[in-house]
């Protein structure tokens, strides 16, 4: 063997053995005969190009990442490849799935630890631009960073009941003091809530802390709902009050 | 101020509202796929201390490069795809640092389809399979069929030729299949 | 500016109602220079940064006073201790990081 095939490691036998003339079958070897099988089981005893109908394995999975485009009577009409494709496919539903169940059997994240990547997590990384506050000394030039800001509307739309901020932006020239800006919000809403209604009380609850927050001239608040979330199953969205304060 | 439960959101909501900055709701994601995160990272790297630190590496990572995940329910997996190149990265370093090149005996054992017909489930069969794969198979097998890598990008991430990817999939494949037809 | 001054300026700050937390502020380099001395030596880094006469300061507020109040009131207990110790400053700049 060259040392390329050593790196890309021989293929597993049926019948467990290493590499060998793919015919040959070891009776004693103690895996599924052909007595054992059912007519309808599939065969891969092997998935070279010359069982496969003149194509390799990698072909058909290449042609399943291309969704089966364009379409190839060879792969299509051929009963070995359809066995293979249908192999890789049920591999491929699984394969997710697997590390999934793998992940349950993971212990949760620790506190310690967690804590660990919060004090390494900067706020300067979300931060945003720096919005002026009006001074009213010469001594003074006090800023708000965007990402306070929009802390601000998040805490003002999540008191709304049945809505949760996903997004929120300003937009408008917002590093230059008294320039107008507008405040775009997204919501995610449960579904069953009264989006009318609790649009319209984002919006003013937006507003009003701004207005009391923030210096910002602000023109207009969009708010679009663009998330629907499915009901919860206790059917209370009332903010649940976390005692944290974190 | 009060703060309304985050637990219940889904992943686009909670990764806008990282993105905008919020902190609680990139709390929520890191206790939503630590488990994940670790299990991807166990496949690869195999069970070892430094499991904590490249997923913490990873999150950390991620909250400063939230601006480039354009579609928010995506974020599982571009939290995978952060944490396996810091997973090849720290293979290559313990590569570099141990100065030998990785030539193993690159074969599944010979009684690898008995222990996948022993699995309880689809899951763990899979799981089992995976595990009796030589490594450089498995990442291969990790990265295109988990992570959705392209065979450039896989080459790219371990050092390889797109040839020997392609001949690592190949293998995998191949193996894979087998493997799991023992199970039925 | 001295480390007791920066100490006595970050004390007054914090004592502000609705100051909840100070944070790092932008460094200049002579201030980064006398971090990095200080960490070497074990003594506290300071969080204020003096840029010339302009003192830098980053807070986070707990939003029970609006947050414009809050600013200029740190800005201004910042500006006291700092004539108090003879530390002459045109401006404090005051940056809110976080609020709530």
């Amino acid at each position: 063997m060259t040392p390329h095939d050593d790196e890309l490691g021989a293929d597993l036998r049926p019948d467990g053995t290493g590499a060998a003339d793919a015919s040959a079958a070891d009776p004693r070897s103690g895996t599924t005969s052909a007595a054992d099988t059912h007519p309808d089981d599939l065969r891969l005893d092997a998935l070279e190009p010359e069982d496969l109908d003149g194509h390799s394995i990698d072909e058909l999975a290449d042609y399943l990442d291309a969704g089966m485009q364009p379409a190839d009577p060879s792969i299509d009409d051929s009963a070995a490849c359809q066995n293979a494709l249908a192999a890789i496919i049920r591999l491929r539903q699984s394969s997710l799935g697997s590390l999934e169940a793998a992940a349950a059997q993971e212990p949760p994240a620790d506190e310690s630890w967690i804590g660990g990547v919060l004090a390494n997590i900067s706020l300067e990384a979300r931060a945003g631009r720096d919005v002026p506050l009006r001074a009213e000394s010469p001594t003074e030039r006090p800023v708000m960073t965007e990402g306070a800001i929009r802390s601000l509307v998040r805490s003002a739309g999540d008191v709304v009941p049945g809505v949760v901020i996903a997004r929120c932006s300003l937009d408008g020239d917002v590093v230059r003091l008294g320039a107008p800006v507008r405040v775009t919000v997204e919501l995610a809403v449960w579904a069953g809530s009264p989006i009318h209604d609790a649009a319209d009380r984002v919006r003013s609850a937006v507003a009003a802390v701004l207005a009391e927050q923030t210096d910002l001239v602000v023109e207009a608040v969009d708010v679009r709902v663009r998330d629907l979330l499915p009901a919860l199953p206790d059917d209370d969205h009332e903010p649940t009050h976390d005692e944290d304060g974190a | 101020m009060p703060h309304q439960s985050l637990v219940d959101l889904d992943d686009a909501v909670l990764a806008g509202r990282s993105s905008d900055g919020d902190v609680r709701a990139f709390e929520v994601l890191i206790r939503r796929y630590t488990p994940l995160l670790r299990a991807y990272a166990r496949r690869t790297l195999g069970s070892t201390d430094e499991l904590d630190d490249v997923v913490q590496e990873t999150f950390i990572t991620a909250w400063g490069r939230l601006d480039a995940l354009e579609d928010g329910a995506k974020v599982k997996s571009w939290l995978m795809r952060i944490l396996s190149r810091k997973c090849i990265d720290r293979i290559r370093a313990r590569r570099d640092h141990d100065d030998v090149t990785e030539l193993e005996v690159a074969a599944p054992r010979d009684d690898a389809p008995d222990r996948v017909a022993e699995a309880r489930s689809r899951e763990e069969a899979l799981e089992t399979a995976l595990a009796e794969l030589p490594e450089q198979q498995r990442r291969c097998w990790l990265m295109k069929e988990v992570l959705e890598y392209r065979y450039e990008d896989i080459a790219e991430e371990l050092d390889l030729p797109v040839s020997t990817v392609r001949g690592l999939l190949s293998r995998a494949r191949k193996n894979m299949i087998r493997l799991m037809e023992a199970w039925r | 500016m001295d480390d007791e001054t920066a100490a006595a300026i970050e004390d007054a700050v914090l004592a502000v109602p609705g100051v909840a937390d100070l944070y790092r502020a932008r460094p200049t380099v002579g201030s980064a220079l006398a971090s990095a001395r200080n960490l070497a030596t074990g003594t506290a880094v300071s969080r204020v940064v003096l840029d010339d006469d302009v003192l830098r300061v980053v807070i986070g507020t707990d939003g029970s006073a609006p947050a414009p109040a809050t600013a200029r009131a740190a800005h201004r207990a910042a500006l006291d201790v700092a004539t108090a110790r003879g530390v002459t400053l045109s401006r404090v700049d005051v940056r809110i990081a976080r609020v709530g």
